[in-house]
């Protein structure tokens, strides 16, 4: 240990938490790690004194520049003056840090691989001199979090460029993570890093991507390789709202009547109920107790299961002789069929930005949703990506997509005598719009409840979750603090801040203040993943962006839009032109007349 | 056009003069004419002061001013003390700040700073009792007049060892600065002494000499020194005390290259201050004022009060009179004024003639900096050449902070003496230890006692810890 990297003197009251030095140089910054020299006495349980580092994080520092009085700016700007002309002072300042302490180590123990910090029972001494370790002696602190752990390399501490931090990729799935920031705070930057750690070990993974964010991946799909140089597949999902059997077929378009807000009238509504318990849209649905049931299994679009409705009911129409009755059955086949436009639409819109999408890239490739039930392993498999591209349907859909698909694969991974299916990591953008925090939304999101069950089993089972979120505090606390692990970018908003701050355990005020600053891309990180709270500058995978879901750039699409539209639009305008002037000058003539 | 009278009268109006109106107003009876008694006599007086020439005005000029391309330094001093929470209310530490700086500099030399901490009781010869108490009341005082002392004598002995070029900068290591250079010292150049030596017959109390260690540290002129006294290898222990150590001190800066100068940033409340005083007499001897305006003094009921006595019953400071009377860029021509004053000198062993009037005169003046705040005091021992240009960087440096109105590098020291709290904490440990530690080494039975009062009731935790197994 030299004393060249000694930076400060510890100074006032310490306790076992906590200290504060001043320092001696302008070596430290926010986020360091620091260590200084202790002897901890002999006591029983020690029978001789030993001599450990205790290691801690720099959480502030406070600079009182007592010498530069600021009222001095004042008048030094109005009679525009050179500060350094005057006596002022613009370089006496001294600094106050306050340190963590994260836990301690032998001295000895720094020639070990690597170090593993115990909690510290006896304070530091005050003057003891405080010292920023070396890279060498950094990366054995931070190195794993246990032996033998999988790392994913998430990037820098922001004070020290030159120490590369890992997460623990095994800790992540297993115990999930939140990734949170306001939007533009590097959220889809440090969760594609997350993937591409992943997609090292070759694990499978789903991607529920409402904006098209993670469509790059796909682009990029020859860059990614696992470990062993085995390449990695990424598929993109159209996809589609799944139902199979008559109870969750029947429970599924109940859903979508009342969200949509198609009502029905008493007798409709038991027309209703009539048709969908007939032994026709029992054999439609699949129902395991109707005879000649063969589809049971059988999971298909819920709007093929509409239509199929629609038939069964337009019979019943075509049958029906009573005129009242007519009308009314009438009246819950127009239902029907309103409902399958709403759902149409809506694919159409998604199958329409997909199209889009393509037109700027062409590689895309847009795959119609597998049977869950029957080929889970489409989506679920060993290096391979499952993308699926929500654009377009609206936040109901969206949950109900995202609950029937986890859902399945999930009952899929848990039933124990048709283990088809391995552990998966699900990767879920714009959570507040799946797990929602507003009693309000909660009913109306299905998702929130798959989520939760994924989140609380996820040990058990391996179906871990990552969550991401620019609106922390419209998140379900409950299922939030599910989550071990957090990384917080850049956040502003006061409230998300303390709602942050309190789903999460370690993060002091300090830390808590410093998430205003951040840049893009520099986060603190903590939980499970990690082996103590850390300040990062997450590192960004450029080659797996594309440029296609960058900024729309309108300026550009308007020049290209009016260079196609423009002529045609002007003969119009000409011709308006004409039109008027002639009935201006009919009108004239009127009144000549 | 607006008439000095008016300006008076405007400045009275401000808060800062409320209380003193209240005061003056319930002491005397004279409430209803008391504004404009004070107006007019603020405006005579500073018409005859004008007349005669001992009002002087600089011109506020930054752009041109502020253009020292680095030839000139300028040190700033200031002590500081820790005002340990003990029972005894006496500080124990004490921080010394000097910060010299080159204004125009260019290089990273411009700026150098040496912030020294002491433990006051560190300071004085181990080998005498630190107490030598006949009761418990006084020893609060003369505490805290111990760390008063030590810390005027500190202030003083920065700025002779920087005039010597003794001081060993971090940056430009020793230095020896020139006429051409400034020091500045936050608080009066000269202080009455007789309060910080009390040995004598009046008290009885007896305070430990300085070590010589510090003593040398203090004098590093020593075989030099301009009085006899200190010149011995050997020196006495009775020379190394306040008053013989302050004079030489004193002596030493005023035959320096370089001008210092105290500057008063809140001057004492005293009424009827001396520099008003010496302004009379001086006119009187000039044959400007009549002797009986002044000090008329009449024992007759009905007859009018002399200047004199009007000041001294309205209670008006030098302070606040020069402001009524003062435009800012103005100040007073510096008067010589006597800090020691003879009736005070309790001391008997230092004969009044020699220690007393051997202490340097300072030559004081108020300069009004800002509309809005009071004169500051600027004092030095010695009108040099060079006085009405240093008085102008007083002038401009004070001006870089406007609301404050007081040398921008001398509030830099003030604020940087102010201990932080953390030190506070370990200087009052050790002064406890200290304390405790010496109190046994006298044997003196009552010391102890005293020091373990200290003690015990200051830092609880730290004294009645559990006895170890
Ligand atoms: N780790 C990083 N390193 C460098 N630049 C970054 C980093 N993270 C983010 N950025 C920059 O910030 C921009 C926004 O990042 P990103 O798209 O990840 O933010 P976001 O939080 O997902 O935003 P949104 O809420 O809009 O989805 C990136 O395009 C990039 O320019
Ligand atoms: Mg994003």
């Amino acid at each position: 240990m030299s004393e060249e990297n000694t930076i400060g003197v510890v100074v006032g009251n310490t306790t076992t938490d906590s200290y504060s030095f001043i320092l001696t140089s302008m070596a430290g910054s926010k986020g360091d790690l620091v260590y200084t020299e202790a002897e901890i006495p002999a006591s029983e349980s020690n029978k001789s004194a030993r001599n450990v580092y205790v290691w801690g994080r720099i959480l502030s520092i406070n600079r009182t520049n007592t010498a530069f009085p600021s009222e001095i700016a004042q008048e030094i700007a109005k009679e525009q003056i050179e500060i350094r002309e005057t006596l002022a002072s613009t370089d006496n300042e001294y600094q106050e840090a306050e340190v963590e302490i994260l836990g301690q180590c032998d001295q000895k123990d720094t020639e070990q691989e690597q170090i593993y910090l115990k909690p510290l029972n006896y304070p530091v001494m005050p003057s003891a001199q405080v010292r920023t370790p070396d890279e060498k002696l950094v990366k054995k602190l931070l190195s794993g979090t246990s032996e033998g752990e999988k790392l994913i390399h998430i990037g820098s501490l922001i004070s020290r460029k030159d120490i590369e931090i890992n997460v623990s990729a095994s800790k992540i799935v297993a115990r999930h993570m939140a990734i949170l920031a306001m939007t533009g705070g590097g959220k889809t930057v440090a969760t594609r890093r997350i993937i591409k750690g992943l997609s090292d070990y070759g694990y499978p993974m789903l991607i529920f991507d409402p904006h098209g964010d993670y469509l790059g991946l796909y682009s990029n799909r020859d860059k990614l390789k696992d470990e062993n140089g085995n390449p990695v597949d990424v598929k993109i999902f159209q996809p589609a709202l799944m139902a199979k059997g008559h109870d969750e077929v029947v429970e599924m378009m109940i859903t979508l009547f009342t969200k949509f807000d198609l009502s029905l009238s008493p007798a409709q509504t038991d027309k209703f109920y009539e048709f969908v318990e007939s032994n026709e849209a029992k054999i439609a649905f699949g129902d395991p107790a109707a005879t000649g049931s063969r589809r049971q299994y059988d999971s298909k679009d819920i709007k093929e299961h509409l239509k199929e409705f629609e038939t069964i009911i337009r019979n019943e129409l075509e049958k029906e002789d009573n005129k009242t009755t007519k009308r009314t059955i009438g009246a819950v086949l127009r239902t029907v069929k309103q409902l399958i436009r709403e759902i149409d639409l809506m694919q159409k819109t998604n199958k329409q930005l997909a199209k889009r999408l393509k037109s700027k890239d062409n590689s895309f490739e847009f795959e119609n949703m597998p049977n869950l039930i029957t080929d889970p392993e489409d989506v679920v498999r060993s290096n391979q990506i499952s993308i699926f591209y929500l654009g377009g349907f609206s936040r109901l859909l969206q949950s109900m997509i995202v609950s029937i698909t986890l859902e399945t694969l999930f009952k899929n991974r848990a039933s124990l005598d048709d283990d088809r299916i391995g552990p998966f990591a699900s990767i879920i953008e714009e959570a507040h719009n799946f797990v929602p925090g507003s009693g309000e939304e909660k009913k109306s999101t299905p998702s929130l409840l798959t989520i939760r069950k994924l989140l609380t089993e996820g040990r058990k089972f391996g179906t871990g979750v990552i969550l991401i979120s620019q609106r922390p505090n419209r998140l379900d606390e409950t299922t939030l603090a599910q989550c071990n692990s957090f990384l917080i970018l850049k956040l502003v908003n006061p409230r998300d801040q303390g709602w942050v701050q309190r789903v999460m355990e370690q993060m002091s005020d300090q830390d808590r203040e410093a998430l205003k600053a951040f840049a893009n891309g520099q986060a603190f990180i903590s939980g499970h993943a990690v082996k103590f709270p850390l300040q990062v500058q997450v590192k960004r995978d450029e080659e797996l962006e594309t440029s296609i879901m960058g900024d729309e750039d309108f300026i550009n699409e308007n020049s290209e839009h009016h260079k196609k539209t423009s002529s045609n639009i002007k003969k119009r305008d000409q011709n308006s032109e004409s039109i008027s002037s002639i009935a201006a000058s009919a009108k004239k003539a009127k009144t000549k007349l | 056009m607006v008439t000095q009278k008016d300006k008076i009268r405007a400045r009275l109006k401000k808060d800062y003069y409320s209380d003193l109106m209240v005061l003056a107003a319930t002491q005397t009876n004279i409430q209803d004419n008391y504004m404009e008694v004070i107006i007019n006599l603020s405006d005579k007086f500073s018409k005859i002061l004008r007349d005669n020439g001992y009002i002087k005005k600089l011109e506020y000029n930054p752009k041109e001013f502020w253009n020292f391309k680095g030839k000139k330094t300028i040190f700033n001093i200031d002590g500081g003390q820790a005002s340990v929470q003990i029972p005894t209310s006496a500080p124990f530490g004490l921080r010394v700040v000097n910060y010299k700086v080159k204004p125009g500099d260019k290089s990273s030399n411009r700026e150098d700073l040496i912030s020294d901490p002491y433990v006051v009781t560190d300071l004085f010869d181990p080998n005498s009792e630190l107490f030598d108490q006949s009761d418990d009341d006084g020893l609060a005082d003369d505490l805290k007049k111990m760390q008063d002392g030590t810390r005027i004598i500190f202030e003083a002995a920065s700025a002779l060892r920087t005039g010597l070029g003794e001081l060993d900068w971090p940056k430009e290591g020793k230095k020896i600065p020139t006429k051409n250079d400034m020091i500045f010292l936050h608080g009066p150049m000269v202080n009455p002494a007789a309060g910080y030596e009390v040995e004598g017959e009046i008290s009885g109390k007896k305070y430990p000499p300085y070590s010589l260690e510090t003593y040398n540290f203090l004098l590093p002129h020593r075989i030099n020194a301009e009085l006899p006294e200190h010149r011995d290898e050997d020196p006495l222990e009775k020379y190394r005390k306040f008053i013989p150590i302050y004079c030489e001190i004193l002596k030493k800066i005023k035959k320096l290259d370089v001008p210092v100068y105290g500057c008063v940033e809140r001057p004492g409340p005293a009424a009827y201050g001396p520099i008003t005083k010496q302004l009379m007499d001086s006119m009187i001897n000039k044959r400007i004022l009549k002797n009986a305006d002044v000090y008329r003094n009449s024992r007759k009921p009905n007859d009018p009060d002399g200047m004199a006595d009007i000041i001294r019953k309205f209670q008006i400071s030098d302070s606040a009179f020069f402001d009524y009377m003062l435009n800012v860029g103005e100040f007073i021509d510096p008067q010589e004024i006597n800090k020691q004053e003879e009736h005070k000198w309790p001391v008997r062993k230092w004969d009044y003639e020699y220690w007393g009037l051997g202490i340097p005169k300072s030559f004081s003046t108020y300069l009004k900096v800002s509309e809005n705040k009071k004169p500051i005091r600027v004092e030095t021992m010695e009108v040099r050449e060079s006085y009405m240009d240093d008085l102008n960087m007083v002038f401009h440096s004070s001006r870089l902070l406007k609301s404050y109105s007081f040398p921008v590098g001398l509030d830099i020291v003030d604020k940087l003496a102010k201990t932080p709290d953390w030190m506070k904490r370990n200087i009052r440990k050790n002064a406890i230890m200290l304390t405790l530690r010496k109190a046994m080494e006298s044997g003196n039975k009552r010391a102890v006692a005293i020091a373990r009062k200290i003690a015990v009731s200051s830092d609880r935790s730290f004294f009645n810890r559990p006895k170890g197994k």
